[in-house]
Formats: C-alpha cells, sequence, structure tokens
C-alpha cells in the first residue's frame, strides 16, 4: 500500500503522485498480486474435441501428429493393452499432463492467508482416479530435482493478465497417448486455463526431453456446473483385483519388437500409409501432406 | 464362457473366437463390456507366441531390449545400457544353484 507523504510547502506533489501512480501501474502489470479471474466452483469436461481418443481410447498403432522420437516409438510398440489387467496398474491414475483429457467432474477452490487475505495457493479435487492438486500462488520456489515425484507433481502458478498459467514438474513417468506412448518423470508441463463466463479453455504444454522432441499442445474445454457436486461425482473407488486368472503373478504383459501383430490395424482401417501414423513432430504440421502418396492398403 | 462372480464372467478361447494367426487366452470382463471388449481386440496374445526368441548375449544386444529406455537412464558412463543388458543376461542364464549362492 502507497501511503501519502505530507508535501513540503510550496510544492504542488504532482511529480511525486506521478511517479508513485506509474510504479503501481508498473507493478500491477508485471505481477498481479491478485486474481485476475475467479475459476472457483464445479467444472466438468466437454468432450467435443477429440473424443474418440478421449473416451473409447485411441488405436493401438495411432502415433499420428505425435511429436515422439523413435524411443518412444519402441516403448509403444511393445505395449500390450492387457498392461492394465497387472493389479498394480490398476488403479494407476493418470498423470497431471493428460487426467483432465478424461472423464472429469473438476472442484477448484482457493486458499487464503487468513491474515492478509492474499491467495496461497489454488486447489481442485479432480474426480478422476480421485486425485487433488495444490497450484502454489505464493512464489515458492519448486524443490529439488530429486525430490518424490506423484501423480500431480509439484505446482506454481502466476497470472497473466485473466489467465492462470501453471507450471508443473516433478510427474510420476505415466504416458502422451493410452496407447502405450511414455511420457517421462522428465517431463515439465505448463498450463493454461482461460475463463470465459461459463467455459474455461485448458491448454497443455508438455515438454519431454526423453520422449518428445518438440512440445506437444493440446486444448480442451470445461464447462462450468451450477450445482456443487455430490460426493459420489467427486469419488473413485478403486481395488485392484485379479482380472485374469491364469496370468502368474508379477508377469508383464509386453510384445517382443516386431511382434506385435495390431499395430497395422489403424493404418490399414483409415488407409494412411505408414510413415504417418508411426508419427513424429513432421506429422504435426501441414506440410507433411505434401509428403503422403497413396494410401498403403 | 463362466460366471466368476456377479460382476466377471471368464471368457474361453471359444468366446472370443480364436484363431491361429492370433492364438489368444480367456479374459475375464464385466458381462456387460463383453461385445465391447471383444469388438475392440482386448486380447491376450497366447504366450506361447511371446517366449524368449534370443539365445545368445550378442543376439541379445543386438537386439537393444533397453532402447526404449535409454534416453532415460543411458547416459551414465558408470553404468551403461551394454552393462545392464550383461548383468541381466548373466543372472537369467546362470545355474540355478550358482544363482541361489548369489542371493
Amino acid at each position: 500500500m502507497l501511503r501519502r507523504r505530507r508535501q513540503p510547502s510550496g510544492s504542488t506533489g504532482r511529480p511525486a503522485r506521478t511517479a508513485a501512480l506509474l510504479v503501481t501501474l508498473a507493478l500491477g502489470a508485471a505481477s498481479p498480486a491478485f486474481a485476475q479471474m475467479d475459476l472457483s466452483g464445479s467444472w466438468q469436461g466437454i468432450f467435443h474435441e477429440d473424443q474418440p481418443e478421449r473416451i473409447p481410447g485411441p488405436w493401438l498403432g495411432d502415433y499420428l501428429g505425435l511429436p515422439i522420437n523413435e524411443h518412444a516409438r519402441a516403448f509403444a510398440e511393445a505395449w500390450e493393452p492387457s498392461r492394465l489387467t497387472v493389479p498394480e496398474h490398476q488403479c494407476r491414475a493418470h498423470s497431471v499432463a493428460y487426467i483432465y483429457r478424461g472423464p472429469l467432474n473438476l472442484r477448484i477452490w482457493e486458499e487464503r492467508d487468513p491474515i492478509t487475505q492474499e491467495i496461497v495457493a489454488i486447489h481442485a479435487d479432480n474426480s478422476n482416479f480421485q486425485q487433488r492438486r495444490t497450484i502454489w500462488m505464493d512464489g515458492r520456489p519448486h524443490p529439488s530435482e530429486h525430490a518424490g515425484h506423484t501423480w500431480m507433481g509439484f505446482s506454481t502458478g502466476r497470472w497473466e493478465g485473466d489467465t492462470l498459467v501453471v507450471r508443473t514438474t516433478h510427474i510420476k513417468q505415466m504416458w502422451h497417448r493410452r496407447n502405450g506412448l511414455p511420457q517421462s518423470d522428465k517431463t515439465l508441463l505448463t498450463e493454461r486455463f482461460i475463463r470465459h463466463g461459463d467455459v474455461m479453455t485448458y491448454i497443455t504444454i508438455v515438454e519431454d526431453p526423453v520422449y518428445l522432441t518438440e512440445p506437444l499442445v493440446k486444448s480442451t474445454n470445461l464447462g462450468f456446473n451450477p450445482r456443487p457436486l455430490t460426493p459420489q461425482q467427486l469419488l473413485y473407488p478403486c481395488q485392484s483385483v485379479v482380472e485374469l486368472a491364469d496370468q502368474p503373478r508379477g508377469a508383464v504383459p509386453h510384445y517382443l519388437p516386431g511382434q506385435n501383430p495390431f499395430l497395422g490395424e489403424f493404418r490399414v482401417e483409415f488407409g494412411l500409409p505408414e510413415v504417418a501414423t508411426r508419427g513424429g513432430a513432421e506429422t504435426m504440421y501441414p506440410e507433411f501432406r505434401k509428403r503422403l502418396s497413396a494410401p498403403a492398403r | 464362457m463362466i460366471t466368476i462372480a456377479p460382476s466377471l464372467i471368464y471368457l474361453s478361447r471359444a468366446d472370443w473366437g480364436a484363431d491361429p494367426a492370433h492364438p489368444r487366452l480367456g479374459y475375464a470382463v464385466a458381462p456387460a463390456a463383453r461385445t465391447e471388449a471383444i469388438v475392440h481386440h482386448t486380447v491376450i496374445v497366447d504366450s506361447d507366441a511371446t517366449k524368449n526368441v534370443w539365445e545368445t548375449l550378442d543376439e541379445v544386444k543386438a537386439a537393444r531390449p533397453t532402447f526404449d529406455f535409454d534416453p532415460r537412464y543411458g547416459t551414465d558412463d558408470s553404468w551403461t545400457p551394454a552393462m545392464f543388458v550383461e548383468a541381466v543376461y548373466r543372472n537369467l542364464t546362470a545355474a540355478p544353484a550358482a544363482a541361489g549362492r548369489a542371493r
């Protein structure tokens, strides 16, 4: 808070007031001390965008439009969908860089310092795998790279105008796409939450130095729910069971290199050349269409 | 098809429509998901198809079995992917008695 100073006699005080106003404006523009938009409330996923990937799930062998490297492709080609039947994986949450793409009830609330009323953090409960995350807004640094990793990672946020920008590190290894494309624990996630009335645009920029050659950018929309979410809408009871009676304990379903029989189904079904379905940064850009030849059937 | 519990059934090879090209084992699914599961080819490939196909250490190395994890864990010169593969190979090919003593 700026204090009004007693002006020397004979001074108009105008230069001092102008300087104070400029300082105030500069501070406000550079680092807003307060939320520019209230995101609190109940939100739900809207699935008009990328619905086939987000609900039924992507085809095996569909890496089109993803900036993956050859190591990520090798990982995915060895991946067997029944990996999800392993007890250790049945209740495994999506990582924060992926979880908002799935079925979603989201409750957001802010935490304020009771003395100063400054916003210390923004919290969110996510119904998908019942995950809770905290976005620290008090300027604290990220921990050492050796600190523990979690599904939701460690997040800090700041306001850019009306957009909440969040930076998240310390995320457990998971996947970029639900067909086995890996996401490493070195991933840096930048999120942008942009509220337009009852709709929130949510943009993720994922940088993964292990498995991506360029940042992976996705957008998703959320709709505001004026009614509070019931407990049942936020709970995700999950208890792992033996799904395959004859699967030995400790077995990890997989394919050895070159033996995955399902990789070509997506290519054949949609009449796409293999060079496209195998992904890579070049498949993200419109110029890639020039490289496509007749569909390989 | 065998009912394991009200929420779980066991689909046999015949239920899946197993064929010689993609031999399948049985699979336990929720009854409501039976058709969907079959349509989406959520199958378990016969373990016979994925048994070891490599014999020697050189063959294993040539297959680069750590390739998908090399950019994450393979950058330490004191513990390279080749060293890891050799250690695993020796462990898996050691005589049972020797392996027991090693523990």
